[in-house]
């Protein structure tokens, strides 16, 4: 897994947008005069992804995700800066790299509405030129990962949500490319549908080498399926490291989660920062660069009447809420540097 | 030239999938056709009526008329049953965001657009053009010799090379400018001039219509074609299609570059 299929050097995009003020005679002004204004929405990154990782990019909404990944996948060209996917150049040689990559816009469907899905894996068959007997394989290994055998007979409009997810996938990876792009490929789906998009993803990437990279914001698919993250915020990246880092980003910060075999008054708690509380439990987070930890839970164990402790890392989503709020830069592998 | 034969197969398929798609709603597709022929037949109608009650056209009889008439009809349910639907469905696709699906299939975007064109319900047109022609070639003394077929054919190839760059400047102008809806009627205006024998027009639209924006290989050189009348103007015409086929693909190119995308 050493091999870098993807570097990215000093990529910036800056986009020329229409401005228009509030209300009617504004834009019956704008009819006349325009005011235009040049947003950055990526604003110089960098990063290296290695074959067969599965890579996370989250962020904000705006941060530039999105126009990071149609850079990378030969859609948009950028304003500056330099992108090696696999040799090639994406908005430059997108034809011949096209045929090595999937992508899946998980809020946008290439499937034929009123036809069942077959016909469009047979039209990307077309497409890519599949032989007949690889697609056949293909098809029925995919078919039994997805549980989707009934439904690829039945026209799109009638299936479900999650099903036709499923579906899109399978339009994705149908010609085996090495490197898949997945935006948000399991926004509104149901518990049981993600899990098995999940595994599917894990297995490609087990079986193939597939390399993956996902966008979303549903932490759970970070935390189920990369290697690596990276957090783009306002155009930069701010965090690029694996997820072990990302879990002990605060490793001086600890939440200690207590259960009571009887209530507690909420002012004995006064002298501890509570993050939650309910009648019978709280959670209080402890900064151990300040305090002892021990001495901390021995104290708590003393004063109260405690059934369960249980001691944890900063949640996730606290430690991406912290990163999305500060301008805080993680250069390179866990090198932590102020910009703000 | 893989990539050409490649595109025509997905043409191909593309229009088993649309067929396969518009059966399912049989009563809109057969409301379709009927709505069609019954709308084609009346371009010819009112110009029957426009003949008779006028000095009707210089150098044209009635039948040759019909002839013209038979093939302006046939080359429209043509032209829609080859690309009638790529004028909406770049509007649309650029509109949402969704022409970045076309950027990540491993051919050119604008064949891939091309290729997305065929609607069935110029089917209606092309009955209607059929029979006209057939009525006219009844009324006429049509002689075929050895060119006629091999010169329709060149005809035929070059007003479909013609159409295609005209629709490349639109899918161009749509790329830049996102929302103009009104666009659309300003090329089929423009396009309108083909309605007509170019022989109608005062001698500066003639030579645009005949060299710059070669429309009259669309009805006119057929029709001059059948009526055993050609003249040398063809060959400008022919050449004149290839022109602004190359003119489209440079501007399609240098228009795909600014392409924004939308929000993700």
């Amino acid at each position: 897994m050493d091999e870098i299929i993807i570097k990215v050097q000093g990529l910036r995009k800056t986009f020329k947008k229409l401005r228009k003020k509030e209300g009617f005679l504004s834009s019956f002004r704008s009819l006349l005069i325009r005011d235009f204004e040049w947003i950055h929405s990526v604003k110089g990154i960098d990063m290296e992804i290695r074959k067969g990782e599965i890579r996370g990019i989250i962020g904000p909404n705006g941060a530039g995700k999105s126009t990071t990944i149609k850079m990378l996948s030969g859609i948009l060209f950028p304003t500056e800066g330099t992108v090696d996917v696999m040799g090639f150049t994406p908005w430059l040689d997108r034809e011949r790299y096209v045929r090595h990559l999937g992508v899946l816009f998980g809020q946008k469907s290439q499937l034929w509405w009123d036809l069942p899905p077959i016909d469009t894996f047979l039209l990307i068959k077309e497409m890519y030129r599949i032989p007949e007997e690889d697609f056949k394989a293909r098809l029925n290994r995919f078919k039994s990962m997805l549980q989707i055998e009934r439904i690829i007979y039945q026209p799109v409009r009638t299936l479900s949500l999650g099903e036709r997810m499923k579906c899109e996938l399978v339009c994705a990876v149908l010609h085996e490319p090495p490197l898949v792009f997945l935006d948000e490929p399991t926004i509104g789906l149901d518990i049981v549908s993600k899990e098995t998009i999940r595994e599917f993803i894990k297995q490609m990437n087990r079986d193939k080498q597939t390399t993956f990279i996902v966008t979303t914001h549903d932490l759970a698919d970070i935390e189920n399926l990369c290697d690596r993250v990276t957090i783009i915020n306002k155009g930069t990246i701010v965090f690029d490291d694996s997820m072990e880092r990302l879990s002990s980003y605060f490793s001086n910060r600890k939440v200690v989660e207590i259960k009571f075999t009887q209530p507690v008054e909420e002012k004995l708690l006064d002298s501890y920062k509570v993050i939650s509380s309910g009648a019978m439990s709280v959670s209080i987070e402890i900064d151990t660069g300040e305090f002892d930890l021990k001495k901390v839970i021995f104290e708590i164990l003393d004063r109260f009447p405690v059934l369960d402790v249980n001691i944890m890392n900063i949640p996730i989503e606290e430690v991406i809420k912290h990163i999305y709020s500060h301008e805080e830069k993680v250069v390179g592998y866990g090198e932590k540097v102020g910009v703000g | 030239m893989q990539t050409v034969a490649g595109l025509l197969r997905l043409y191909v398929y593309h229009m088993k999938m649309g067929i396969s798609s518009a059966m399912i709603y049989r009563a809109d597709f057969i409301t379709g056709v009927f709505v069609s022929i019954f709308v084609s037949g009346i371009g010819p109608f009112v110009q029957f009526l426009y003949f008779t009650h006028s000095r009707g056209y210089p150098e044209w009889t009635l039948n040759q008329i019909l002839l013209f008439q038979g093939l302006l009809l046939l080359w429209f349910g043509l032209r829609d049953l080859l690309f009638g639907q790529v004028r909406n469905t770049v509007m649309d696709m650029v509109w949402k965001g969704d022409f970045d699906r076309l950027l990540l299939k491993p051919y050119p975007t604008v064949g891939l657009l091309l290729c997305s064109g065929f609607q069935l319900h110029g089917i209606g047109s092309c009955i209607a053009g059929v029979l006209v022609t057939v009525l006219a070639f009844h009324r006429l003394d049509v002689s075929i010799n050895l060119w006629t077929v091999p010169l329709l054919i060149v005809a035929l190839i070059c007003g479909v090379v013609l159409f295609m760059a005209i629709t490349i400047f639109y899918c161009s102008i749509v790329i830049m400018l996102i929302q103009i809806s009104r666009i659309s009627e300003l090329f089929d205006r423009i396009t309108d001039f083909a309605n007509y024998p170019v022989n109608i027009y005062p001698l500066a639209l003639r030579v645009v219509m005949i060299v710059f924006l070669p429309f009259a290989v669309w009805t006119y050189y057929p029709t001059q074609i059948l009526l055993d009348r050609l003249d040398y103007g063809i060959w400008f015409a022919l050449a004149g299609c290839v022109g602004v086929f190359y003119l489209s693909i440079k501007v399609w190119y240098l228009c795909l570059k600014m392409y924004t995308s939308a929000g993700g």
